[in-house]
């Protein structure tokens, strides 16, 4: 499938700010599943961008805004190609003990993922939850299915009531929040349990969007195991803001993409941006800057499917790695 | 020789000191060179009286005190800051134990560093299994955004130290490293010059290796850091501030190696390079000697406190246009369950097998050894890894029962937090106590440089002493004091002179003001300023009213006056509030109301605020006038509904006292501080205040005024013009120009245009104008010469304004008068032109921020760059 996702984030300070300083973590990555055709990034006022690679091999840009300003907009514009590739996990016969056992041999390159973080803390509340939830005898895979449906049935979705300081205790008892809260507790959960996890952020093309996109494009019919969600459920969500997912350590060498606000596996209208231990490893956007006490925040993504040029797109997958085209307007 | 060992006389036996089983005594040593030392001391002491001695310990620790050499600690009941407590009598080494020890302090900073460099690389000590990963990748202090990033050089370490002790068996041993960020060396260099300035005989003929020129080593060593190695690298020391436990030691240190001292609010970052914001601009910094810790260096990156970082530093690091020293993901080093790993890492890295014996580390991820540690949990010190202070060291022996069992819950909730050493009852050295000559235990920090070209042991050693009987915390934070350190010199060795360290001393230009000092002077001046105004203003109008309260209608446009002056809306005064209720509410809330941020109290506090932050620039004596005016306000403020306030208040004494202390404190200013930069920028602010003040007060009465040539101006005008007199300590001025009843426009031309009444606006652009040439010279570089040019420019407009006509036609009017010159009109011109002059004198002020303050001048958005 082919995205046109634009990201705009716009700060309003209430008086100038001075020696701003942030750090951009808004260009999808490149994956398996996933090609990042063109990409740019627009900031105003109108300063260079440093590029690098973190820890995590995230792609993330850097500015410094040291003169005075009253806004900061940034305005990311990315052309994404995605494919389906089969679940990589279906079909395991193992149970939860086994899969964590065979996840020893690569402990060390794993054991970010299996320690607690910033944000997911493993609490006595974590740890009875994991136990009950994901017991060690239990199938490896429908226990991990089970665990995204539970999270999605059980926790509401919804938008003020948490934000991103509050702790994951909290979350598991009121059974409220956000995609982050939900992404948090299920990582939360694996962790207790011994399973590598990791946290995802990116964005989601939500049946709103697929609906319009289908309108002017004339194309016809949803993903083909997405329609039941669709029509029993709720819209798909997540794209008012970007969307946050996890991933786990599968004993074959696979991440499996697992998003629980919407009880779905990662699919061809997932986007990846960046992963790392949680949130504080791949926010958007991460700043200081001097000045006035009061911001106003606002966020915007538009994820718009198009259709590609087919010709480009087999190009594309053919080399599979094709390196994507990196722009980044100063 | 024999020793004087009557009762009267200092008793000096080793063996008549209560010693602790084991223990070894420095002093007895057997070695031939410390033996003669000590000998001589004891013959040098043996002369003096205890009390004499005592004499001596309390002049040194005076002058300590007076130097202000302090250790600053968070306690209250300590008081903050304390001098660290200093003790005459020497830690003597001898030089072949020195020696010994030497190589194994270079090895042990080379396996460090090339540790540190190895895990921001390729991490292969933990591919080999040698170091367990676990213990990396937990440390808080591993910075994942570190890794990859190439250092200049390969260097991390440029400072390390190390912590030494001489066990029961007489040998000396490593109790543990202090690798990113080690304190002391500058108490070390100062403990030195006291003892040689209190008991100078007591180190005559004593063959002492010197330590004076560490600093020059330490600078020689920063600078060779830089990337591309420049040797004329710009350094900085980057300290938390005043607030620092150490921050003697920072200042110290930069000011005998003649550098900048600096907070991260000087330093600012463009284009991935880090400059130095001076009054005369921004300075490039090559090498910056890091003395925060690592984890508030970029407050991005490592999510720190915003206050402390500078945003940006990494992907300066990043591109290599400066050195951090240490590296910012040093810090990993510190963790204590790594060093049991060092002697791995020594032969990995080294491929040696030497080092100096150390305390063994005992790490409780193994079952059995923590079995075996909580069943003799007495016999050993336990600490957490990954933090340092007082908090994070138990002694077994001293824990009750009931703490043990608190602290083996934790360490068995948290295994991987804690680690344990074998208790060691290190050796003594004498100490004059009240009782006398006792032993207290000592431990030695051995400070080592680190460069490109190798590591080397300094002579830089700080002796820290326990200060009661038989403990074994040495540690300043918990209240250890300190001694100097006597490295004996071999006469067969030659003296490890380093060559005269070329251009340290030379190269003693003169460091411009740096712009935070510049800014906290200026603000300060601005505040005081604003205070006195404030409180003449209310003292005023608190006499009109007493001496007339019939009519408070009459004075509107002096109630605006207040409000204008003190940044409220123009009605606020007049509110019922002030009218109807007490007097003294009016006087309550513009005086002691904290909540009223143009309130008096608040200008105080922002004054003493500003002062804080700058206190090594303040002579003590005007740090002190500010802070006990801000201390007796305060207490004022605390006892505001007391009938004795209240009075103070009604009665206006407290307007005086605060006008007297003002006073005090201008005075001080310029009898005290040197005339240099920072002091004019003080006196910029002064009458950058006085200025804006000025108008912003004459507007309101003079936008009410009648026409003067209307007969008989009303008897209200008159009252409003001799108040505004007063309110800007004009009045003995204006009666001695003219000897008549208040005039407008009389009035007007005293207010602004004055060149000798300290108060006019002219005054006061004038004196601006002069100081910033004082600072600047006649020849500015043509980013200081913007904020001149337009002050004088603002200066001559004024000088040669005709403002006669804003008050009375012009002469060809007379006759036909149209409508612009009609009196109301005049006046609404004459507002207008006031809005003008005000609305330009704050542009100068933008100026002297953005041009020498925060320099936005020289970081133009990017649109007008090219």
């Amino acid at each position: 499938m082919h995205f046109q996702i634009v990201h705009t984030t716009e700060y309003d300070y209430s008086a100038p700010a001075v020696e701003s300083y942030t750090e951009l973590r808004v260009r999808p990555r490149n994956t398996l599943k996933q090609v990042v055709v063109s990409h740019t990034t627009e900031v105003n006022p109108q300063v260079p961008l440093e590029t690098y690679t973190d820890y995590y091999g995230n792609f993330v840009e850097a500015m410094s805004v040291p003169f005075r300003h009253r806004s900061l907009t940034v305005t990311s514009r990315s052309t994404v190609e995605t494919r389906l590739l089969p679940d990589g996990f279906s079909g395991l016969d193992l149970t939860v003990s086994e899969a964590v056992r065979l996840c020893w041999p690569r402990r060390m390159e794993l054991y970010d993922f299996l320690m607690p973080s910033e944000h997911v803390p493993l609490s006595p509340t974590v740890e009875e939850l994991a136990t009950k939830l994901l017991p060690s005898s239990a199938p490896f895979v429908e226990t991990v299915l089970g665990l995204n449906q539970y999270l999605f049935k059980t926790f509401k979705y919804e938008s003020g009531v948490t934000d991103i300081s509050t702790p994951i205790d909290q979350v598991i008892e009121t059974r409220r929040g956000v995609c982050q809260d939900f992404a948090h507790v299920m990582i939360a959960l694996f962790r207790a349990a011994g399973l590598p996890a990791r946290y995802v952020s990116g964005y989601i093309e939500t049946d709103a969007a697929a609906l319009r996109s289908e309108r002017r494009n004339g194309a016809a019919g949803l993903l083909p195991g997405f329609d039941e969600d669709v029509e029993e459920e709720a819209k798909l969500i997540g794209a008012t803001a970007s969307h946050a997912w996890v991933e786990v350590y599968c004993p074959n060498g696979h991440w499996i993409g697992l998003d629980p606000t919407n009880n779905i596996l990662e699919s061809e209208r997932h986007v990846q941006i960046g992963v790392g231990r949680d949130y504080a490893d791949v926010p958007p956007l991460r700043g200081v800057y001097k000045g006035a006490q009061q911001q106003l925040l606002s966020v915007k993504v538009s994820v718009r499917r198009s259709t590609g040029d087919p010709r480009l797109t087999q190009a594309l997958w053919a080399s599979n790695q094709a390196p994507a085209q990196i722009q980044s307007q100063g | 020789m024999t020793v004087a060992s009557t009762a009267a006389k200092v008793r000096l036996e080793t063996d008549e000191h209560p010693l602790s089983g084991g223990t070894v005594d420095e002093w007895a040593s057997s070695h031939p060179g410390v033996k003669a030392v000590c000998k001589r001391l004891r013959e040098t002491m043996g002369a003096l009286s205890p009390e004499a001695l005592g004499r001596l310990t309390r002049t040194a620790q005076d002058l300590m005190r007076d130097q202000g050499i302090t250790f600053h600690i968070n306690d209250k009941r300590a008081g903050g800051e304390r001098i660290l407590p200093f003790d005459l009598l020497p830690l003597t080494v001898a030089a072949e134990e020195w020696a010994d020890l030497e190589q194994g302090l270079v090895n042990r900073a080379r396996a460090w560093n090339a540790f540190l460099n190895d895990i921001y690389t390729g991490q292969d000590i933990l591919k080999a299994g040698l170091v367990p990963y676990e213990v990396v990748y937990s440390d808080p202090h591993f910075r994942r955004e570190c890794v990859g990033v190439k250092v200049t050089q390969d260097v991390h370490l440029h400072v390390s130290a190390t912590d030494l002790i001489r066990n029961e068996d007489g040998r000396w041993i490593v109790m543990e490293d202090q690798i990113s960020n080690p304190t002391g060396a500058g108490y070390a260099l100062q403990n030195r010059r006291i003892l040689s300035q209190v008991t100078p005989q007591f180190m005559e003929d004593v063959p002492l290796t010197p330590i004076y020129h560490y600093p020059s080593q330490l600078l020689e060593t920063l600078q060779a850091a830089a990337p591309g190695g420049s040797s004329v690298a710009k350094v900085v020391l980057l300290s938390p501030g005043i607030y620092h436990e150490a921050y003697y030691d920072h200042a110290a240190l930069a000011r005998q190696m003649g550098i900048p001292l600096v907070q991260s609010g000087d330093l600012i970052v463009l284009d991935s390079e880090v400059y130095l914001k001076t009054i005369s601009g921004l300075d490039r910094v090559n090498v910056i000697y890091r003395r925060i810790d690592g984890s508030y260096v970029d407050p991005v990156t490592n999510r720190g406190d915003g206050r402390f970082g500078i945003p940006g530093l990494l992907s300066c690091v990043r591109q290599g246009t400066v050195t951090v020293a240490n590296s910012l993901g040093s810090g990993l080093a510190d963790n204590r369950a790594l060093a049991a790993y060092l002697p791995q890492m020594t032969e990995f890295y080294l491929g040696t097998k030497h080092m100096l014996p150390a305390v063994p580390t005992l790490n409780f991820r193994d079952i059995d050894m923590r079995e075996f540690v909580f069943d003799n949990w007495r016999k050993y010190v336990f600490k957490t890894l990954s933090t340092r202070g007082p908090a994070s060291v138990w002694l077994g022996e001293q824990l009750e029962e009931k703490q043990w069992d608190e602290l083996k819950k934790r360490i068995e909730a948290k295994p991987g937090e804690f680690i344990a050493q074998p208790l060691i009852r290190f050796s003594t050295v004498p100490t004059w106590t009240e009782e006398g000559l006792r032993g207290r235990h000592v431990s030695m920090r051995a400070f080592v440089l680190n460069g490109a070209g190798g590591a080397t042991a300094t002579s830089c050693v700080l002796t820290r002493m326990a200060l009661k009987e038989g403990s074994l915390i040495v540690a300043s934070a918990s209240g250890g004091g300190s001694k100097d350190t006597w490295l004996l010199r071999d006469s067969r060795r030659e003296l490890h002179s380093t060559p005269a360290a070329t251009g340290v001393r030379q190269r003693q230009n003169r460091l411009r003001l740096g712009s935070r000092t510049a800014d906290a002077l200026f603000w300060i001046g601005r505040y005081a300023e604003r205070a006195e105004a404030t409180v003449r203003i209310l003292r005023v109008l608190q006499q009109i009213r007493a001496e007339d309260n019939d009519n408070p209608k009459a004075w509107h446009p002096l109630w605006e006056a207040l409000a204008a002056a003190t940044g409220h809306p123009t009605s606020f005064f007049k509110k019922a509030t002030f009218q109807k209720e007490k007097t003294t509410t009016l006087a309550d809330y513009i005086l002691l109301d904290q909540d009223n941020y143009a309130s008096v109290i608040s200008c105080l506090s922002s004054c003493r605020q500003n002062a804080q932050q700058i206190r090594e620039a303040l002579p003590p004596e005007v740090w002190t006038v500010i802070n006990r005016l801000h201390l007796q306000f305060s207490m004022t403020v605390k006892e505001r509904s007391s009938a004795t306030v209240e009075e103070s208040l009604r009665e206006m004494t407290l307007h005086s006292d605060v006008l007297t202390a003002l006073d005090e404190l201008s005075g001080s200013m310029e009898k005290h501080m040197v005339h240099d930069d920072a002091w004019n920028f003080w006196r910029i602010g002064r009458f950058m205040e006085s200025g804006v003040f000025t108008l912003l007060t004459m507007k309101q009465v003079f936008l009410k005024r009648n026409d003067e040539r209307q007969p008989a101006s009303s008897l209200t005008e008159d009252i409003n013009l001799d108040a505004l007199l007063r309110m800007l300590a004009g009045q003995y001025a204006y009666r001695s120009y003219y000897k008549s009843r208040p005039v407008a426009s009389q009035v007007a031309l005293l207010l602004l245009q004055d060149e000798r009444f300290p108060r006019s606006l002219l005054f006061s652009l004038q004196e601006m104008v002069r100081s910033l040439r004082q600072i600047f010279g006649e020849r500015a570089t043509p980013l200081a010469e913007t904020p001149i040019r337009y002050a004088q420019h603002l200066a001559s407009d004024l000088a040669y304004a005709d403002i006669a006509p804003y008050f009375s036609p012009a002469f060809s009017e007379v006759e036909e008068p149209n409508p612009d010159a009609l009196p109301r009109a005049r006046t609404k011109q004459f507002a207008e032109w006031l809005d003008t002059l005000t609305q330009r004198l704050l542009n100068f002020n933008s100026l002297i921020a953005d041009h020498y303050l925060n320099h936005q001048a020289a970081t133009p958005p990017q649109a007008e760059r090219d």
